[in-house]
């Protein structure tokens, strides 16, 4: 696999401010690879903090989740988010002061797995075109979505195998996903999906969040990680 | 290197705010500071580029409680010239309101808009002359469950006892002496970050701005 990645902290935060997105990826051998995004709530202190423990959870649980059958995933995705909870309620400040997103996936050659908290989203390829994996969870605002670190958390776990792995996958954090996605029709934009798909790499992926385009239509921190199968 | 402009959606987003004024009799002399504090917000929340295009304005004046302006964005929006008569139906101007956000959210639902929490901005310098208590029963309601974002603003005439019924948790503001300019542009100002915030984002307001302090 072939990944990049590029996040960008928004102009809604102050110079001294962290950006409270985060992302990893991880090779997991044998052509399986794994990648997560997260985004930590604006009004959470310690949110920086909890999207990065919200990847690395994820990043742990995912060789399970990749082995996992299409029955058994929602109950590994559960007990996954639940790690990352106890992960984050173990700091001082505790869960609400940690509040973060996840959208985690992972990839190989016996199909990949899609797990999603709260909002962000997973586009992948089809074959024909691209499509969401999952769709973003918004509570009834805009400005409110569902957290890893949530009481009810575990009703708003959202996950989804395939058989096979596709081609193509990005993953990005709410920043984005009105820029990609279409809430009329709930379908993946395709032009930025071609694109990304034809040029991803860091340096066009670091370009492309710090372009007009992106910085006029939002204010918030922006992350996007691409994987793609490597050209044989 | 340069981009598309089509990479790109343009997804709009809405947030609804209604500006419940009291027009009635006794705001004879300070409407024509209100007209000015209109224009006022509209100047400063075109100034910014995305929240000109979500923060969307609806006026309702009382009494008798009518629209004067239904919603609309602020790049499209013209400021009404207020006049003041009549009485303060404060109760009927509530529910009024809450009715017209209930309906503004259908649409947004219907036509796949994604909204912010809807706001209500009541400015008043008297006592209700109607029956305020649904009114509070049902404002209080939408508070509690998160829906509403419900601002109280009176004169030194105002009743605050009411005022702070209606929009607790939150406290009235005793607004000073007739800076509706101010209060306008302070409005404003808090709209901007909630027009484009991320989740959680929260509205705060001091115990002393330059146009009003918080009645405790």
């Amino acid at each position: 696999m072939r990944s990049a990645a590029a996040i960008r902290k928004g102009a809604l935060h102050g110079a001294e401010d962290p950006c409270q997105d985060a992302f990893g990826l991880r090779d997991l051998g044998g052509g399986r690879c794994a990648a997560a995004v997260s985004d930590g709530a604006g009004s959470a202190r310690l949110s920086h903090i909890g999207s990065q423990l919200a990847v690395e959870a994820f990043l742990d649980h995912a060789e399970a989740l990749l082995a996992a059958g299409e029955e058994e995933l929602p109950s590994l995705a559960a007990a996954m988010v639940e790690d990352a909870y106890n992960r984050i309620a173990a700091r001082e400040g505790g869960p609400a002061e940690h509040a973060a997103t996840l959208v985690g996936w992972v990839s190989g050659p016996q199909g990949a797995r899609c797990v999603q908290v709260g909002d962000g989203g997973a586009v992948v390829s089809t074959g024909q075109g691209f499509e969401p994996a999952l769709w973003p969870e918004e509570a009834e605002f805009a400005n409110s979505t569902y957290f890893v670190t949530s009481d009810d958390r575990a009703k708003h776990i959202q996950c989804r195998a395939f058989a096979e792995a596709p081609e193509f996958v990005a993953l990005f954090t709410d920043g984005l996903q009105w820029l990609v996605l279409d809430p009329k029709t709930k379908t993946a934009h395709e032009p930025f999906f071609r694109a990304a798909a034809a040029n991803a790499s860091d340096s066009w992926l670091k370009a492309l969040i710090a372009s007009e385009g992106v910085t006029k239509r939002t204010d918030d921190d922006v992350t996007i990680v691409v994987m793609q199968r490597s050209e044989p | 290197m340069p981009f598309a402009e089509d990479l790109f959606l343009n997804t709009e987003r809405r947030c609804p705010v209604i500006l419940l004024q009291d027009t009635s009799s006794s705001m004879r002399m300070s409407i024509n500071q209100v007209n000015a504090g209109l224009k006022d917000l509209r100047t400063d929340l075109l100034a910014d580029a995305l929240a000109c295009q979500r923060v969307e304005i609806a006026v309702v004046t009382f009494g008798p409680v009518q629209l004067v302006q239904d919603f609309v964005t602020v790049d499209q929006w013209i400021p009404p010239h207020l006049a003041a008569s009549g009485s303060t139906p404060m109760g009927e101007a509530i529910l009024f309101s809450l009715n017209q956000l209930k309906m503004r959210k259908a649409a947004y639902k219907e036509a796949g808009i994604p909204y912010y929490r809807p706001w209500i901005w009541l400015v008043t310098d008297g006592a209700p002359t109607d029956d305020w208590r649904k009114a509070v029963d049902s404002a209080q309601a939408e508070i509690r469950r998160g829906g509403l974002e419900l601002f109280t603003i009176g004169t030194d005439q105002a009743d605050f006892s009411v005022l702070g019924q209606i929009s607790q948790p939150r406290p009235p503001i005793r607004l000073r002496e007739a800076k509706y300019r101010e209060m306008f542009v302070w409005l404003s100002q808090s709209l901007k970050p909630v027009s484009k915030a991320e989740p959680g984002a929260e509205v705060k307001i001091e115990d002393h701005m330059d146009w009003g302090d918080i009645k405790g």
